[in-house]
């Protein structure tokens, strides 16, 4: 009765096509990141240097020169803003995208075959997510040394887990599918089943995840920069960027807002994307 | 008699589809007599369940009501908008198709019951729960004051249907509408609440609209029965009248699609010889299964020392109701489930607790349910390329003859290949399964309830297809079942199976024409028939 | 009633016997003390995943070679890797922490114990916030499913989930503290109705980190109760709609949120380290900062192992509670051999 009965009469591929059409936060989240990844990608080519100082214009305001104006240092607060979303949606894709594919892996082999591996798994996985996020993130990145490689050890020692767990819950219910079942008993390869009849099904809520997921790392590494244990001055870094300027909140309050809108932005771009993605893969979130 | 106690005329309700509306339900009428059962009988997608729906004001919040005027005795009631339920108060309850969705699962059954009189009829508490209590022993639920206290998952299947009309009761309506009420529970089951329902009915003068697909149960139940067929109804009329002379092809269609039972002999049939050792061509022999479930003292017997023979060229059906054992067996037979004991021999050779791919492919399942038994991602040619490349080891060239051959073979047209699961009907996905099950040149077939997700009219085309698999590739067939008159229909050798043992076996006849045990012949004379000499 | 006899009564399934409510409540702790087990592991490695030698790099480049040498002795490091943890699980056991800090010289727990309480508080109140705002929204947006309200409430959490809690807290400081001067700036004042209101913000800036993914599952529960047939069954025996929806909606969508919760919970209280350090809250969080800017790592030790202990328990504590309200979840599930 709440099923789509027009659904039945579309091919798998127009559905998908026609959903993401008709998935206003698909279309919104897509726009939304694709300019984003564009200012951020092309915005250097123009866009004043990050480090050049205008001796006339320290603290300026919005000016023709300067769109958002200058820092305490005259460096033009635009630059600097694209160029740090280069660095914190650069750092937060490499730093996820290991562990993602680690997590899926380790989570479709214990959702698949079971026995001691899932046991260990799932015992691995409760206990790496009973220590608070950033508790863990900070005392990671304090012991392994602050820094760009550090926020990498930090998050593939915890980011697998969410991934490892969703796609093994996913990877057990899909491997019950009469469908996995029928091509096991077809006679095809263990090998075969996993990847052609179980992970095309599990991998979009991995995919889902991941969207809404660098959200979350994104605002790790900013606060990691703010706290002082992410990326050095003089990179500039969302983070660093509004734990440089908080003393003018009062004062000249864009300076510390305007890295928390982008990081707002970004957030909402992605998190719309997952939504649509999700809408479109009818993924439950 | 008095007039109708419930009119509905011109009834139209429409779901969204994409960014159009669709009518699901067309210009309904109903009569409902006083103190009579009107019996509504469909396929899915006939609207009969919207209907019902729509008169109990139930509709989801995306269904529209374009048209309908609703009268109980005599006076208009709303079928949307504000005061939609309150009009219904007292009038109309509903029973619903699967009493373990209808139940809330945190209250206990006597709470659910009970906070009927209390919160809508203001009783005390007290006289609530004598009032659940009471209504609990009319519906002879088994020791009602300790299941008062017990969560609808600690009941079976029929003890919460039990639940779910007395909950019904305890609104005090004047008209029952029951949806499918018996279609998810087993056969006798479903024979003693129909009994229950005519008990209640004839006890208290209650009206009722009985919806099902199973029209052998409609007719069991109904004074007068409309069928309905893509939101429209096609005929209305008597049930004597409508069972012997259809006015419309549809009604005949849906008539010549029931199976019917012979009538049981009522002497048990002298002992059979037994019959193993008859078939000289035996292509499967299963002994001594026992599978068990759980281990320790929590250990469940699923199955418990069951032996089978099965011949070339025969369908071999396997008959139980749910917790038999019998999908637990044919799991064991494909290889899925290792047995704790016993041993399955294919031509000879026992096959081993670790089957090779080979030896899987030799015995293949056909699912239940078509619309999880085909990769939704996959297009027909792929599923079955994929087998016939990589299992069958064909050349790529021979691979597409091959698929159309197949596809022949289940009667679907070429153009079928390029189509995902998505696209086809129930029927045809069942096709498609038995298609991809072929590829791989079984020996043995094991097919769990394959119609029993299909509609009546469709289940015939599949089970001619099994018969004419058996006849043209003399392939061994396993048929597993809840239904006594497809099996009785396509099988050679049948076996009866309760609590994971089998009762009874012998050829199709033997055993449900003449049953020689009691559950067997229970089970054959609980099958609703159609009653076509008036009650 | 009835003069039909009754059929014979078979007995209740085993489930019954076997889905009680303390039973549950001890398989459960059970689990709970091996997942802390795992904690304590994981926390004693974090020694070894400082590269070089842990104690060098503990004491900076300009400590003495004595120093040096006597941490090592100190934290065994010479010794194999398993009586290591002997010691480490001993301390841990008879004394309750995770040795002597090296920045001050005192056993670890007298440090972390005097600032459980305002962490504590603040976690509390954090979650109190969390609900208030979740549950209403989360309601209103389901009853009026696509309707104007629902979609503004569904876009709550695609921006919440972009809010870095730091820059939250200093806007709100801005507006709240600076501008509209309604509560104190400095974090918590002395006595508990100034500790009180000094807590509000830094709470409120803690929920705003779950509060997203709180609307967004209970929003997604709540509809599928509603489209339920016990809700339409309980609508078609006649009861009000507060009744169906305050009693046999909201207690069932309760359950999966409250397990969501206390996954969340973890999140939640790894936010407020964040929080803490923004307003200038001298609890964990505070003293978690302070001890890596000291190099002094049996304190990191401590209040990370303290953290994942408080999540733990209160990963218990909501299981029980869900488990209290759905009778279901009571079940062990029988193993099924595949």
């Amino acid at each position: 009765m709440t099923a789509d009965p027009a659904s039945d009469t579309l091919s798998r591929r127009d559905t998908v096509r026609a959903r993401m059409w008709h998935s206003r936060p698909f279309l919104a989240g897509a726009v939304l990141t694709g300019s984003i990844a564009a200012i951020v990608l092309l915005g250097p080519i123009w866009l004043p240097s990050t480090t050049d100082q205008d001796p006339v214009a320290l603290l300026a305001g919005p000016s023709a020169r300067h769109w958002l104006g200058t820092d305490q240092l005259g460096r033009d607060l635009l630059s600097r803003l694209v160029s740090a979303g280069r660095t914190d949606l650069r750092i937060a894709v490499v730093a996820l995208i290991f562990p993602a594919l680690f997590g899926v892996l380790v989570g479709t082999l214990a959702g698949y075959a079971g026995g001691w591996f899932d046991t260990v798994m799932l015992r691995l996985v409760d206990v790496v997510i009973a220590f608070p996020f950033y508790v863990l993130i900070i005392a990671l990145v304090f012991v392994v040394g602050p820094g760009e490689s550090g926020i990498y050890t930090a998050l593939a020692l915890v980011g697998w887990v969410s991934y490892a767990r969703i796609t093994r819950n996913a990877t057990a219910i899909t491997a019950q599918q009469d469908w996995v079942v029928a091509a096991r008993q077809g006679g095809l390869r263990t090998s075969r089943v996993v990847f052609r009849h179980v992970l095309p099904h599990t991998a979009t809520q991995a995919v889902v995840l991941f969207a809404s997921d660098i959200v979350v790392v994104i605002v790790a590494v900013i606060t990691l920069g703010y706290l002082g244990l992410g990326i050095a001055p003089p990179t500039p870094d969302w983070g660093t960027m509004i734990f440089e300027n908080r003393s003018f909140i009062t004062s000249k309050w864009w300076l510390p807002a305007m890295p928390g809108f982008a990081v707002v932005l970004t957030g909402l771009g992605f998190s719309l994307l997952a939504d649509g993605i999700a809408d479109i893969w009818r993924v439950r979130r | 008699m008095t007039g109708p106690v419930l009119t509905l005329a011109g009834l139209t309700v429409s779901f969204p589809a994409g960014r159009e509306r669709r009518d699901v339900v067309r210009s309904v009428d109903l009569e409902l007599p006083a103190a009579t059962t009107l019996g509504i009988v469909g396929e899915s997608g006939s609207g009969k369940s919207v209907t019902l729906r729509a008169l109990m004001g139930l509709l989801p919040a995306s269904a529209r009501v374009s048209a309908g005027m609703l009268h109980l005795g005599g006076a208009p009631i709303p079928l949307v908008g504000r005061g939609v339920r309150a009009a219904r108060r007292r009038r109309l309850a509903m029973v619903f198709q699967d009493p373990a969705a209808a139940l809330d699962p945190l209250m206990t059954i006597g709470d659910q019951i009970s906070e009927v009189p209390r919160r809508a009829f203001g009783q005390s508490p007290q006289s609530s729960r004598d009032t659940a209590l009471d209504l609990l022993r009319l519906v002879r639920l088994p020791d009602p004051e300790r299941r008062a206290a017990a969560y609808p998952h600690q009941l079976s299947g029929g003890q919460r249907q039990r639940a779910v009309i007395a909950m019904a009761l305890a609104a005090r309506p004047e008209i029952l509408l029951c949806d499918e009420p018996t279609t998810a529970l087993d056969v006798t089951t479903q024979a003693e609440i129909l009994e229950l329902l005519r008990g209640l009915r004839e006890r208290s003068g209650l009206s009722m609209i009985f919806v099902s697909h199973d029209l052998a149960v409609v007719s069991s139940m109904a004074d007068r029965i409309t069928v309905m067929r893509s939101g429209a109804v096609v005929e209305s009329g008597g049930t004597t009248a409508l069972l012997h002379a259809p006015r419309e092809a549809y009604t005949r269609t849906l008539l010549n699609a029931v199976l019917e039972l012979p009538a049981v002999d009522p002497e048990p049939a002298t002992p059979m010889p037994p019959l193993v050792g008859r078939a000289a061509t035996d292509r499967l022999r299963a002994s001594d299964i026992t599978v068990f479930y759980g281990s320790g003292a929590a250990a469940v017997r699923a199955v418990g020392g069951v032996d089978l023979l099965l011949g070339a060229g025969r369908i071999h059906g396997l008959v139980g109701e749910s917790g038999s054992g019998k999908t637990t067996l044919g799991k064991v037979l494909t290889g899925q489930i290792r047995a704790d004991v016993g041993r399955v021999v294919l031509d000879g050779g026992i096959l081993p607790a670790r089957r090779s791919r080979d030896q899987l492919s030799a015995i293949q399942m056909i699912y239940q349910d078509p619309y999880s038994s085909l990769d939704p991602r996959m297009t027909v040619r792929q599923t079955l390329a994929e087998l016939l490349r990589r299992v069958c080891g064909l050349p790529r060239r021979q691979v597409e003859a091959r698929c159309v051959d197949l596809l022949e073979k289940v009667t679907l047209p070429r153009s079928a290949l390029d189509g995902y699961p998505g696209q086809f009907s129930g029927g045809q996905r069942q096709r498609i399964a038995i298609a991809r099950a072929l590829a791989v040149e079984p020996k043995v077939l094991v097919a769990d309830e394959p119609t029993s997700a299909l509609d009546v009219s469709i289940q015939a085309a599949v089970l001619d297809l099994l018969v004419r698999l058996r006849d043209d590739l003399g392939l061994a067939v396993v048929l597993i079942s809840h239904n006594l008159a497809v099996i009785r229909h396509i099988c050679d050798d049948v076996s009866v199976m309760v609590g994971g043992v089998i009762v009874e076996t012998g050829s199709a006849a033997q055993v449900i024409d003449h049953p020689r045990v009691g559950y067997t012949r229970q089970l054959i004379e609980a099958v609703p028939r159609l009653r076509k000499d008036p009650a | 009633m009835t003069a039909e006899p009754l059929p014979a009564v078979p007995p209740l399934s085993r489930s019954v016997r076997r889905g009680g409510i303390w039973g549950y409540a001890g398989r459960r702790l059970l689990y709970a003390v091996g997942v802390v087990v795992g904690v304590v592991v994981i926390t004693f490695l974090l020694l070894h995943l400082i590269p070089g030698d842990p104690a060098q790099s503990m004491l900076g480049n300009r400590a003495t070679p004595q120093a040096v040498a006597a941490l090592r002795l100190r934290w065994g490091l010479d010794r194999p890797l398993w009586t290591q943890f002997g010691s480490f699980a001993a301390r841990l056991i008879t004394r309750g922490d995770t040795g002597d800090s090296l920045f001050y010289q005192v056993p670890s727990r007298t440090l972390i114990f005097p600032r459980v309480g305002v962490t504590l508080e603040l976690v509390v109140l954090a979650g109190l916030f969390a609900v208030l705002v979740t549950v209403p929204l989360a309601l209103w947006a389901a009853v009026r499913r696509d309707r104007l309200a629902d979609q503004v409430i569904r876009i709550i959490p695609s921006i919440g989930a972009g809010l870095p809690a730091l820059w939250v807290g200093l806007m709100l400081i801005v507006v709240f503290g600076v501008h509209l001067r309604w509560f104190p700036v400095g974090g918590a004042g002395p006595g508990p109705w100034l500790t009180f209101r000094g807590l509000i913000l830094p709470a409120f800036t803690a929920a705003v980190a779950i509060v997203p993914v709180l609307i967004r599952s209970l929003r997604a529960g709540l509809i599928e109760v509603l489209e339920s047939d016990y809700v339409a069954a309980a609508r078609a025996k006649s009861l009000s709609e507060p009744r169906v929806l305050l009693v046999h909606a909201a207690r069932n969508a309760a359950v999966p949120t409250l397990t969501l919760f206390g996954l969340n919970i973890a999140y939640l209280v790894g936010g407020t380290v964040v929080v803490e350090r923004v307003f200038g809250i001298d609890g964990l969080g505070n003293l978690l900062f302070d001890s890596i800017s000291n190099r002094d790592f049996p304190v990191v030790q401590g209040v990370s192992l303290f953290f994942a202990v408080v999540v733990v328990g209160v990963n218990v504590l909501t299981d029980l509670a869900a488990s209290a309200v759905d009778p279901r979840l009571r079940m062990t599930r029988p193993v099924v051999r595949r």
